[in-house]
């Protein structure tokens, strides 16, 4: 009984010792098969992915703020949005900004990102704490939407404390209020 | 570190003495700061007298602190030397003449004398009621030259005391956050805006200190970490806790008036909400859960309620929640953005700024809702914090660039610049009562 079970075992291994080297060797042809056989269209969108890829890499800087630990990346291509005083709610413009904003997170699927948000120097720089958590929420939850995964988006706020603009006008007030988007790692 | 230790270990060792007891007035309370308007007195001050061996300068800054500090108080209108008697001795219990000093209009009279040996200066009061004909106190103070203002800060502490019934603020203290470094920092100093030291020198941006009760410690937020992150430091070491570390929010921390709870911002759903911790950063308690966004929770002395910002009527509005049923209801109706509320130490008043135009001004109002006063008139006005005697109020004003700090009194005294620099002071928190 036991050599008869054995030896029956044996073939079973066998076969299927045979069945992944057969298939491995015919997936290795197959393999072969594509490489050499591009075509011109494949090519093309290659040779685009690479470009591609070349013009994300250049619009990349790190970045490092004084006063806090390690360093990030932010991208040419990841703009700023913006809001009106004490507001969170997201404009047309904001949107279409967005929506670019997801393009690139959704062709760079390595990308984790961290949405800051930003406010002016009026108000109690705690309630902007508050707001500015807002502000960057809204942004999170509007990029989800747009099928970015939501592990990929964390959210920091800075209130005041990190204007664009130092001075203390409309001019620089607008520019103050903003989400900023910056790359933690790929 | 070495600089905070060298500065935070010095502490003052000042001997005092009572001079000869008096008999009559010890008590009476002359003064009641507690009224909502404060009726001053006419003090007359005569010219300190050397009592010997003065250091060239010291008898000008023993005046001018002095006279800042009376001012301050703003408990009095100080007599113009030029229509007093002539002054022809040094004025003690033994030679006054209340009548000659009645004649001139006083109501009070503040006699100093100061003398130098070596290294120990002694400085010394009397003070009489010249209404009732009354010598009310006297003592001297003894103490290293070095520590010449910080006595005459003592004296006057002392006749507010004996006038008042109630402690004087001038050994109190500011912590503040400054932008010298071209960061935030938290530094500290004495309310007349002298004696200041750095109390961090992390180089990152620090916000939002709040003392304990003891006076020994301070909270404080700061994003070292890429978060905004709840720490303490301890004042006389320079020890730094990192206290609380949620992803998120951990900032706008003030402690309960027992020590023994903070209340603080941190995340919640997407928003922001009140949450306590214990003493050591631990046992997170959300106090409070809807969507609106909430900050900046301020004490009521007893520890049974809490004001804070929400912004649950569109705009962000003051909010009283009271802990024992979680109730709340809303304090201010008035202004499209009321902020950064402050529980007065007795308990009758919260401060907090509300925007104007272009810019914000302190108000008071009762913790019921009534009673509703501007304070501020000039300028942009924000971040209110009371001194231990609530009366004083400490704010950061701005005219043109950049942000200084003032202090005032509830019943309209001030303002008197505390800062003066071309940086700017801002989030100041006055100290409790030195132990």
């Amino acid at each position: 009984m036991m050599v008869r079970k054995n030896g029956w075992l044996g073939t079973v291994l066998l076969v299927i010792i045979s069945l992944i080297v057969v298939s491995g060797c015919q997936y290795e042809l197959v393999k072969k098969k594509r490489s050499v056989t591009v075509t011109p269209e494949e090519e093309r969108a290659l040779q685009e992915e690479k470009e591609k890829e070349k013009v994300f890499e250049e619009s990349l800087t790190a970045k490092r703020y004084p006063g806090i630990e390690g360093e990030v990346l932010e991208s040419t291509q990841l703009k700023d949005i913006y809001f009106a005083f004490d507001r969170y709610d997201l404009t047309e413009e904001s949107r279409r900004t967005l929506t670019e904003n997801a393009k690139v997170l959704l062709a760079h699927t390595n990308l984790i990102i961290q949405i800051e948000g930003h406010c002016d120097e009026r108000g109690s720089n705690e309630y902007n704490l508050a707001l500015g958590e807002r502000r960057a929420v809204s942004a999170k939850l509007y990029m989800i939407k747009l099928g970015v995964k939501g592990n990929r988006l964390s959210t920091i706020s800075y209130g005041e404390e990190m204007p664009l603009d130092p001075r203390h006008s409309e001019e620089a007030w607008a520019k103050n209020r903003r989400c900023h988007f910056v790359i933690l790692s790929r | 570190m070495r600089r905070i230790h060298s500065v935070f270990l010095f502490f003052l060792v000042t001997i005092v003495i009572v001079l000869s007891s008096p008999e009559d007035g010890k008590g009476v309370i002359y003064i009641d700061i507690n009224s909502p308007q404060i009726r001053k007195f006419y003090l007359a001050l005569p010219a300190i007298t050397d009592l010997g061996g003065l250091p060239h300068g010291m008898k000008q800054e023993v005046e001018e602190t002095l006279r800042q500090d009376l001012i301050i108080a703003d408990l009095f209108y100080l007599m113009n030397r030029a229509t007093l008697p002539p002054q022809a001795a040094y004025i003690t219990e033994g030679n006054m003449n209340f009548e000659q000093w009645e004649d001139a209009g006083a109501e009070f009279l503040l006699s100093i004398g100061i003398q130098a040996e070596g290294d120990t200066t002694s400085l010394e009061f009397r003070l009489f009621d010249v209404v009732q004909h009354i010598y009310i106190a006297g003592k001297r103070y003894k103490g290293v030259q070095g520590e010449v203002r910080v006595m005459v800060h003592r004296l006057i502490d002392e006749v507010i005391q004996q006038l008042t019934g109630e402690r004087g603020i001038f050994q109190t203290q500011i912590a503040f956050i400054t932008d010298r470094s071209g960061n935030k920092e938290v530094s500290l100093m004495d309310i007349d805006g002298r004696n200041e030291r750095m109390v961090t020198q992390n180089g990152s941006i620090n916000i939002s200190p709040a003392w304990r009760p003891d006076g020994r410690d301070l909270l404080y937020t700061c994003f070292q970490r890429r978060n905004p992150d709840l720490y303490q430091i301890v004042i006389s070491t320079g020890r730094v806790t990192l206290l609380s570390a949620a992803e998120g929010l951990n900032a706008a921390a003030e402690w309960s008036p027992d020590g023994k709870r903070i209340a603080l911002m941190m995340r919640g759903e997407g928003n922001s909400e009140i949450c306590l911790l214990n003493q050591e950063g631990k046992d997170p308690a959300q106090l409070t859960r809807s969507w609106d966004n909430k900050a900046s929770p301020a004490w009521s002395p007893d520890g049974k309620q809490i004001a804070f910002v929400s912004d649950r009527s569109g705009s962000p509005q003051i909010y009283i929640m009271d802990l024992a049923g979680r109730k709340i209801r809303r304090l201010t109706y008035e202004g499209s953005y009321n902020c950064s509320p402050a529980w007065s130490p007795k308990g009758d008043k919260i401060a907090f700024a509300r925007q104007e135009g272009r810019g914000f001004h302190i108000y008071i109002i009762r913790p019921d809702g009534t009673d509703v006063k501007k304070l501020t008139r000039e300028g942009s006005n924000e971040y209110p914090s009371w001194a231990p005697n609530g009366r004083h109020i400490v704010f950061a004003s701005r005219t043109g660039g950049s942000y200084d700090l003032y202090s005032m009194t509830a019943d309209g005294g001030g303002p008197w610049r505390v800062t003066d620099s071309p940086y700017s002071e801002t989030e100041p928190a006055w100290s409790p009562w030195p132990r």
